[in-house]
Order: structure tokens, then sequence, then C-alpha cells
């Protein structure tokens, strides 16, 4: 298991390596100047933009940049943003957090909600529950995130009072764990729940469609015929039907951080979309790079995990993967 | 049709109820093909049919074929069809008397009414006429991106898992770069690297940011199953390649195929808008259901039909492409077993 | 008195007569305790972080925001836009008017206790002319000086190359700290993310994409600001703007035509908000590509004729309420009133409507043909792109608005909407045809200079590529000129000469509404808003607790 582990995190490099090629080029390709777009805003003479031009330092060929920027990375430097002059790494350090708290949140509402309620449904296909359950998931799914985040914030926080309007939590100087959680959960409740509902619909269909095969297995059928309890059947289903799961979870994960941008932005969320369409809006090349680079990370961490959930919910893949050295994953 | 393999004790409603939603879903997504097949019929300013100086004309009929420019439409501006001038007589007009750009200034913001059946926009444009016009951008968006992205991930995905060894390992890397890429971004980057000019740009764009997770989930799935016994039987047969592929790795994912595809469709169409949003996405004044919900964003504070309008075309799509697609994996899946 | 303040405000610096009914402060109870109290937090919403709090190279209009209230200034401009004196008691021309000298006032510190002297505004200066400080929003003012110099602590002596009419506005940059910036430029440091100044506030905190927060600086030389704190809350989207001001979380929000009409009906949000009425700096514009690298608008007629076939009453009118004025000028009428209301003609005599675009076009050349519907000169077809950004509501609808108007002209314009970054190197490069965007005008009509001199292309924002010489030799010569009448007829011909030839076709401007909580007072608008101007934050208080 070890050796596979080593081989995984070796194979993830040139992975990596490709990640980062292909953001250069498609910041080659991106019209716009670099750097400075957005913070020119006045009316600046032809002599003054002419004065720092001169001063700014001279373009080098893309192969160089990447070179450059590939020997600090080695180096653990990601350079510095064009936007604000700080260290890439800081940049990316204050907004990481706040959107591993958000997504995390929304992955376990989501996940908490419609496995069990694509359990139900799969147990009772075409009954009203299931119709209508399913039909109310779509209807949220098709709502766009910006009506809903708008209607969560007229509503539940405005008229009821009942969460925080926006913005991720203060925490009281002085404050004890308990409140400091309270305070960041009732923060992270509504962007979460507004991030969950295009999840919501996605997950609970696709968990009523799995459990719907497992419940109707040949082997299932024959083990109720001799005898085995509705509840044990479906929770045999429950059980066979994880590694699906697993597999969705690697397909949602990245869409979980792409999804954030408008969610961001709507909840004065100080995370990684925001910072990512900012960053794209000035041509931030550096930030731009290290937020490809970290999101690849995450996207390679979670696979990663999810392989290993793989083998420990299904043996035959463990088999293989202790068993084969070459084998792809 | 094929066996329900369930007895009908554990469907109520039975098999009559179930054929009747599909035939129900699948009867709404073909009239919503057909109208944004035939927007320009239904929803135009100009009239069917008139008679122009004793000859008959078909007015509406040239805009059939006037997909994605976006100047406004030319043709004959010198007839005022609203009031026609002497010697110029309408004799059928569309069921809809507006078209997708026809701005009334003074018409702006209109709830739904009589007039206009879903109200009007911030330029009081008909907002039923834009959501018909509408139709067809997002159903070429939605469908083109996603039928290239399942195609691809089927393709790549399947000769990954059936190949192994070293095209495995590059095409899982290849899958991993497209995968862990912010889609976003990709799609940014193709858009403006692929240049204007209607919206193929952002189909591929969305397609390339798709095709990654439906390699790896349709690889995943070949390899789990690929020890099962009809499978080795049918190896043994001699199957291989692309008849494999088409006769027993798509009967397998068929049914979670088909839901990744319905909500794929709606998810390239709401990404769309998100593009939208950014300035990328379609050019105005042409309407895509994204575009119509960003543009509703403006207004969000004083009027909500702009947004119900799209969000409940999207809804409804999505149910029918929903409802086809259990169907789909219900009933032609004579691998169910194996699920 | 606190709102005729206010309204004195707008209506002088408009000076337009249509305004004048509107201009007519409400009628409202006034606040039972007049008196300035000490104290309290006013939370203000910022719709993007600064980049930077660094004084010389803020130039993003969220950064200039902040670091006016933290740094001092020897001069800065009041809610009318005229100069008055801050850090410089008096200040004063030589006859030839090449030589400036300031006298600063006494005892002015800084936040850290070390005085801030002449050397200092030396200091800034030198800091500012070094094109590695990439001062872009101050370096225009400073390139024309020759040398500063610092006679004595007090005394600042600034010479010019040649007489240099808008001198003033260059000194409204902060001033910084030599002490601290000669040596510590640390991105964290003391002059850049966690500034010193010698202003009102003081820095207290940047929680990044959060807020910055800033306390009162109980030793400023003015005395204290009656505020206890004052917080920049960022937040990016206009909805959740509207709501945190009705959740009480920020008490200032500028809102959209579109908000307004879903509230002012509204009781109790008028009980709770008081309206501020400004005019911001700002318009829309279209700039036509005029080199000759497209067919259409070398031609000045070509030009007219598009300007005339707009309709933009009827666009102010429907979308946004009313609540905007079209304008024929590229001068925005706070910085030199041009209109009817300055004496002249609305469009020079000029006819207006598609008529009248109808009739130029035929006189330039562009017969419409019957068989497509778009006119034709030469066998080339009037047909066009604009480019507009994607991300501005008005650019985009807007620009539909227009290809509807100039379609029942016979033109056939095609919209290309891109983002921000992409129009402005587009607009760089020339590599387009015509371009709708926005523009922030200086206080000083001199800043038209880099849209409209031959000499700022490539490179300035002479988009159009407009080259005409007597416009070059007036806008030359008005930069050289003291005597403000003469000054303004200068400009007035400009005004003249570009509204004839419209090497840019000016839209609109908005007239912005915002909301203020009823708990302060004191609150002046400006063209720059309630901020940007001199007391400005300094004097807003508290008047009441909220009910």
């Amino acid at each position: 298991m070890s050796g596979y582990l080593a081989r995984r995190i070796a194979s993830a490099l040139p992975t990596l390596l490709g990640i980062t090629l292909l953001a250069f080029l498609l910041l080659r390709v991106l019209p716009g100047r670099p750097g400075s777009a957005g913070r020119e805003e006045g009316m600046v003479s032809a002599e003054a933009m002419a004065r720092v031009r001169a001063a700014a330092p001279a373009a080098v060929s893309p192969a160089a940049g990447y070179a450059v920027w590939i020997s600090g990375l080695v180096h653990g430097d990601l350079g510095r943003s064009e936007h604000d002059g700080r260290p890439v790494t800081t940049v990316l350090g204050e907004a990481l957090p706040w959107t591993l708290l958000l997504n995390g949140t929304a992955l376990l509402i989501i996940y908490g909600l419609a496995v069990p309620f694509g359990l139900l449904s799969a147990a009772a296909p075409g009954s009203r529950f299931d119709r209508l359950g399913g039909a109310f998931l779509i209807g949220l799914y098709a709502l766009p995130s910006f009506a809903a985040g708008l209607l969560l914030q007229q509503w539940v926080a405005v008229r009821w009072n009942l969460l925080p309007l926006q913005g991720p939590p203060d925490i009281p100087a002085g404050a004890g764990w308990w409140q400091a959680v309270a305070t960041t959960l009732a923060h992270a409740t509504l962007p979460a729940v507004c991030l969950a509902l295009s999840g919501w619909a996605f997950v609970a269909r696709y968990a009523r469609a799995v459990f719907q095969s497992a419940l109707g297995r040949q082997f299932l059928t024959a083990a109720r015929a001799r005898g085995l309890s509705r509840t044990r059947a479906v929770a045999h289903a429950a059980l066979w039907a994880a590694v699906p799961f697993v597999t969705l979870l690697a397909t949602i994960l990245p869409g979980l951080a792409g999804g954030s941008v408008v969610v961001e932005q709507i909840f004065s969320w100080p995370g990684v979309g925001r910072l990512y369409l900012g960053a794209i809006e000035t041509r931030d090349t550096p930030v731009i790079l290290g937020l490809t680079l970290l999101s690849a990370l995450l996207v390679l961490a979670a696979n990663l995990i999810v392989d290993l959930l793989y083998a420990v919910v299904d043996p035959r893949i463990r088999e293989r993967l202790e068993g084969e050295p070459s084998g792809g994953r | 049709m094929g066996a329900d393999r369930r007895s009908p004790a554990r469907r109520p409603g039975g098999i009559l109820r179930g054929h009747g939603r599909r035939g129900l879903s699948i009867g709404f997504l073909a009239a919503l093909f057909g109208v944004a097949l035939f927007a320009p019929l239904i929803a135009n300013d100009r009239p069917l049919v008139a008679r122009v100086g004793g000859r008959f004309s078909f007015p509406a009929l040239g805009d059939l074929f006037r997909f994605g420019a976006n100047t406004g439409d030319f043709g004959r501006p010198e007839i005022n069809w609203a009031s026609p001038p002497p010697g110029v007589e309408v004799l059928l007009g569309t069921p809809l008397p507006w078209s997708y750009r026809g701005i009334r200034l003074e018409e702006t913001l209109e709830p739904p009414g009589w007039r206009h059946l879903l109200g009007t926009d911030a330029l009081g444009r008909d907002l039923l006429a834009r959501l018909v016009h509408g139709a067809r951008v997002s159903f070429l968006i939605g469908l083109g991106a996603t039928l290239a992205a399942i195609g691809a991930g089927l393709v790549i995905g399947a000769t990954a898992a059936l190949r192994g060894g070293l095209v495995d390992v590059a095409l899982v890397r290849l899958m991993d770069v497209f995968s862990c890429f912010p889609p976003f971004i990709l799609a940014l980057g193709i858009i403006a690297a692929g240049g204007r000019g209607g919206p193929w740009p952002v189909v591929a764009g969305i397609a390339l940011n798709r095709w990654a997770s439906m390699a790896r989930y349709v690889r995943g799935e070949v390899i789990r199953q690929r020890s099962a016994e009809s499978w080795e039987a049918a190896r043994a047969a001699g199957a291989a390649g692309p008849r494999l592929l088409l006769r027993h790795v798509l009967p397998l994912l068929s049914g979670p195929l088909a839901v990744l595809g319905s909500f794929g469709v709606v998810h390239a169409i709401i990404l769309e808008s998100g593009l939208s949003f950014v300035g990328f996405g379609v050019d105005p004044p042409i309407p895509s259901w994204g575009a119509m919900l960003a543009e509703s964003r403006a207004t969000l504070d004083a009027a909500w039909w702009p947004v119900l309008a799209p969000a409940a075309a999207l809804l409804l799509t999505l149910a029918a492409l929903g409802a086809a697609a259990d169907h789909a994996g219900e009933t032609r899946s004579p691998a169910a077993p194996l699920l | 008195m606190r709102r005729d303040h206010r309204w004195r405000a707008a209506c002088a610096a408009l000076a337009l007569g249509i305004l004048a009914a509107a201009c007519s402060p409400e009628i409202a109870p006034p606040p039972a305790d007049m008196a300035p109290r000490d104290g309290g937090r006013f939370v203000f919403p910022l719709r993007a972080e600064p980049a930077t709090l660094d004084f010389v190279d803020a130039s993003d209009q969220f950064s200039a925001l902040v670091t006016r209230l933290i740094g001092d200034s020897l001069v800065d401009f009041d809610a009318d836009l005229r100069v008055v004196p801050r850090l410089a008691e008096s200040w004063e021309f030589s006859a030839d008017g090449k030589r400036l000298t300031f006298r600063l006032r006494e005892g002015v510190k800084f936040h850290d206790g070390v005085p801030l002297t002449a050397d200092d505004v030396v200091f800034t200066w030198r800091r500012i002319v070094d094109p590695r400080s990439h001062a872009l929003a101050w370096l225009d003012g400073f390139l024309p000086i020759d040398r500063v110099v610092a006679p004595d602590a007090r005394t600042v002596q600034v010479t010019y190359r040649e007489p240099y009419a808008p001198a003033l506005q260059a000194w409204a940059v902060p001033i910084q700290p030599r002490h601290l910036c000669e040596q510590d430029f640390a991105v964290d440091g003391p002059c850049r993310r966690a500034p010193i100044g010698s202003g009102p506030f003081r820095f207290g905190s940047w929680e990044a994409g959060r807020r910055v927060v800033l306390h009162a600086n109980t030793d400023y030389w003015a005395g204290r600001p009656h505020l206890d704190s004052f917080v920049f809350q960022v937040i990016p989207s206009q909805e959740t703007t509207l709501q945190a001001l009705l959740a009480g979380e920020i008490d200032y929000a500028p809102l959209t035509p579109v908000q307004w009409s879903a509230y002012e009906q509204n009781a109790a949000f008028a009980r709770r908000f008081d309206t501020v009425r400004f005019v911001p700096l700002f318009f829309y514009y279209i700039a036509w590509r005029g080199d000759g690298s497209n067919p259409f608008f070398s031609d000045p007629a070509v030009r007219r004729a598009l300007a005339a076939a707009f309709d933009r009453d009827a666009y102010i009118g429907a979308v946004w309420r009313g609540r905007g004025r079209a304008t024929r000028s590229l001068f925005h009428p706070a910085v030199l009133p041009t209109g009817p209301e300055g004496g002249m003609d609305p469009g020079a005599g000029e006819a207006e409507g598609p008529e009248a675009a109808a009739r130029l076009l035929d006189e330039a050349g562009w017969r419409l043909d019957p068989s497509t519907g778009v006119r034709v000169r030469q066998g080339v077809e009037f047909r066009f792109t604009l480019l507009v950004f994607g991300g501005g509501e008005d650019h985009v609808m807007f620009s539909q608005v227009a290809q509807e108007s100039l379609r029942q002209v016979g033109v056939a314009m095609a919209i290309e909407r891109l983002d921000w970054a992409t129009l402005r190197q587009r607009l760089a490069d020339g590599s387009f045809q015509a371009a709708l965007s926005g523009i922030v005008p200086g206080a000083d009509p001199d800043d038209l200079r880099t849209m409209l001199h031959s000499s700022q292309l490539p490179g300035g924002r002479n988009y159009a590529a407009f080259r005409d010489a007597r416009v070059d030799a007036w806008l030359d010569e008005a930069r050289r000129t003291i005597d403000p009448d003469r000054r303004r007829d200068l400009y007035l011909e400009v005004d003249r000469r570009t509204r004839l030839l419209q090497p840019y076709t000016p839209l609109f401007y908005p007239l912005q509404n915002a909301a203020l909580s009823r708990r302060f007072g004191d609150v002046v608008a400006s063209p720059r808003g309630i901020l940007d101007h001199y007391p400005g934050a300094a004097k807003i208080h508290i008047v009441a607790e909220a009910p």
C-alpha cells in the first residue's frame, strides 16, 4: 500500500506540470495586457504611461517565463501578485481556508440530505415522495444561485434575522471554542446552502439511480427470496452503492471550487473563487498560476483519497492495487 | 418495450404511468426542439405571409436561417409591419407578434399579462419571444457541449480502461490535467482564444471542461465491471474495439450517463450564464437562457419575472430530460443486473 | 443645516437650470440633537478591495478613497470641486507663473508622532517621479515640474518648466513620511498596506478581501474627527449591498435606479434612510476610430449622423428611470459647464433624430440599398462592430438600444462584448471600429488632453485617433494659461470643435442617488461622493441613535 502511495504521488508530478503548462499557455492566449489592467482607470497620458512602462521589467519569452516560474516553485516561491505586490503564497493562504470551510460545509449539506433522499426514493420509486421530492430538488437546481442567494438573504437574514447576511465570521476576542464554531457555522450556512442547491438534485438523482440498480440486483432478489429482511437488503445495497458515490465525489469536488465564484460574490466571502475572478480580470498571471496549481493539488489529493476509499470499499480493487505494480491507479 | 424487471407491485401506477411520463417528457423535449428550430416562425415582428404590391411574400421565413447574426436582422426595413402602408397586406402573422430584439422602451419591466404573457425585460422586450429564441442558442450550447463531452468521455475513458498499460497512463494524465483545471478558466481561455462569431467557442469551451469527468467516470465503471462474467464472455466471443464499446460498454453505462448527460445539458446552460456575467458568452441581442438569467440580475430587486421565465424553462427541460433519462436507464438496459 | 450643505454641493457644482427643481431640499424635521458629538462608527461599502494603500501608487478609485482619509495633502478639493487648503496654510504663484510656493501648517504630526515637514513633501515628489513607484494617478501633474526644494521646514518651492495652470490639482496627493518610506518599503509596511499618514484617520487593520478599519486620529491638527472609527467593508455584489443596508450592517449605499424604484415608496425605508444626491464624475461615450482603418468613421459627418440617431433621453427615461442626463459635451458639467446652462446650444444647432441622421448619411454619400435595407457607399455596406464592456449592464443594454436606432437609419451594427482587460487592450491597440466605454474625468478640464491631443497617440487615451491642429493648440495654450476666464474660453472652443468633429460621442451621465442612515449628520456629497472631498469624512458625526 505504501509503495502504491509513493507511486501515486510521484505520478502526480507530470500532471501538475501539465496543468501549469496549460495555464501558462492559456494566459498567453488571453488578450489583455498582463498585470496592470484595472489599475489604470483614470486619465493617464502617453508620457506617463511610457515612463512607467520603461521602468517595468522587460518582457521575457514564454518559455523563459515558465522556466523562471518553475524554478521559483521548486524553492517554494510562487512569485508576487502583480495586483497588490504581496507574495502569492500569502494571498492564497488567506483565501484558501475560507473556501475550504464553505465547500466542506456545502458538501456535508449536499451529501447529508441527498443520499438519504436518494435511498428513500429508490426504495419506493414512483411514490409521491419520490416524484414530488425529485421535482422540488430539480426546481432548486434550476434556480440560479444569484436569485437563490438574494432570496435567502432577503428572508432568512434580513426579514427573519435568523442567520448572518454576508461575510465570513468575526470571532470576538476571548470567545470560547464553541462560540467560535457556532459563529463560523452560522456565517457559513447561507452561502453553503446556496452552493448546495445545485448539488442536491444531482446527487439525489444519482443516488436514486445507483440505489435503484443496487436494489434490483439479482443476488439481492435471491437473498430476499431466501428471506433476507427488506431493511437488510437496503443496507446491503447502500454499502454496495458506496463505490459510485466515491466516484461522484471526485466528479463534483472541482465543480464546487469553480461554482463558488458567484456565491462568494453574493455573500462577500473572501475565498478562492473571488480571488480567481479578480485575478483573471486583472490578468494577474502569478496569482492565476498559483491558484491553478492549488486547485489542481486539491483535486489530485481528492482523487487520491477517492481511490484509497475505493480500495477500502471494494476488495477487488484493493487486490488490484496491491497486486498489479503497473496498473494505472 | 423492454421488460420491466421489477414487479408491478413495487411500481405504483404500473407500467402505463411510467410510459405516460416518458411519452410526456419526450413529447415535451421534441416540442421544445421544434420551438427552437422554428423560433423565427413562432415569435417574430414580421408576418408569416403578406401581400406586397399584389405579390405574396414570406418575410418571417427569411429569418429562419439567420442564426447567430447579431446585427439586428436586416430585411426590408422600409415596411413597417406594425402599421402596414397601403399596398401591403398582412395575411398571416406569427403566433407571437414580438421579436427577441424588439426593444420598446415605453414598455420596460412590465409584469406578465395578456399583452406580454411572461412580461417584458429591462428594455421592454417580450420575454416569451426571447425565451423562444433563446431555446435555439441554449439547446445548441447545452446539447452540443454535452454530447461532445459524453462522446469524448466515452471514447477516451473506455479506451483507457480497455487498452490499459501506457495508453491508460497517458490518457489518465490527460484527464487529470483537464479535470483539475478550474472549469471556468478553461472555458474562458478557449472562448477568448477562439475569437468571436456565434456560440461555437462557447460550446467548445464548455465541452472541453466537461469531458474529463465523463471519461473518468466511464473508465472507472469499465474497470470495475470488466471482470464480470458476461463481459468476459463477450471478449472471449471475439468482441473488441468499437464493437465492444457499442454493444457492451454503452448499454452498461447508458443509465448513469443519461443522468449525467441530462444534468450536463442544464449545467452547460448555467455555465453559459456564468460566462455571460463575466462578459463572455453569446453577443447581444441574441438571447440564450443563460444570458437572460444573467441580464435579469440587474433588475432583480424590482422584478422577479425576468428570472422566472428562463429558470422555469430550465426547470421543465431538466425535469423532462431527467424523466427521459430515468427510463432510458430502466428499460433499455440488458445489462441492468450487472449494475 | 446639514441638508443645505449637501444640496449646495449638488446645485453649485452643476449650475444647471434643469436641476433647479430637483435641488430644493426635502422638508424633514431636523434631528433633535444638532451638536456634533464624538464617537460612533461609519461603515462604508466598497465594491472591490483596494489594491494598495500606498499614497503614491494608489490609482484605482477604492485605494484612492481610503488613502485620502489616512493621508493629508497640501491642498484638496471641497464639495464643489474648488481647491481648498489642507496642509498648506497658504500658497502663491510667482509673477511668471512658473514658481509655486507653499507655506505649511505648524504642528502637523504623522500618526507615529514625528512632525511633518517640507522634507516629506520633497520626498513625496521624488517618489512620484520615480517611474518604479508606478504612480500613474499622480505622475501627469508632476511631469511639468522642474524641481521641488524646501528652503525651510515649513516652506516648499515648486518650479515648473513653463506656466502650468492645473498645478494645484497635483498637490492633492497625500504626503508620505520620509523617515519611514525611505527605508522600509515592505509590502505590509508603513508605506503600503499599513500606511502612516497625517490625516484625520489612522490605519487600524486590513483583513484581506473583507475590510479596512480606520480609527480617529485624536491628534489631528484640525481637531479630531467626530467618528471613532471608519470601516470600509468590501461587498462585491450590488444586491447584497442593499440587503446589508437594510440589515443595518452598512450606513451608506449608492443604489441603482431599479433598487430605488423598489424602495422609494417604502415608509419604513424612508424613516431609516435619507437620500444623498450627486452627479458623479463619470459619463459614457462612444469612440469612433477615425484613422482610416475603416471606411466609415474618418468622416466627421458620419460620426455626427450616428450621434444624431441615438435616442439617449428614451434610454435614460426607461432604464434609468430618469436618473441621468444626456450630454453632448465631452466636458462633464461639474468640471466645465457648457450646455445651455453654460451658454451654448445643446447640439450646436444640429438637428437630432432618425430623419436628421438619415439626411446626414445621405449627404455623406451613404445611400440606402432598398434590397438589403443597409446603406452603401462605393460598393461598401455600412456594417460595423461596436465593442462593449460585457460586465457593465449599461454598456450592454445601451449598445442594444443603439443597435435598434441605427437599424432604423440603415446602419448595421454588431455588438461584441469583451471583458475589461481585453477591451482596454483593443482600444489601446486601435484594433476596433467603434467602442462604448465609460470615463472618470479629473476635476480639471486639462484631463481631456489625453483623449484629444494628437500627442496622445499611441499610448494615451486618444482611442479615436483624433488629430486636429486647432484642438492641439487650444489644449496646449489652456494648459499654460493661468487666467481662469481665458482658460475657460479656450476649453469652450475645444468643446465646440469636438462637437462639430465628433471624434467621440458623449452619451449620458448618471444622477446618483444614495441611501444614508439617518443616524449621521453633516454628510456632504460632492461629484466624487461623500468621502473624497475636504473635510468630508472628518465632519461626519452621529446625530441620533438608531431608531
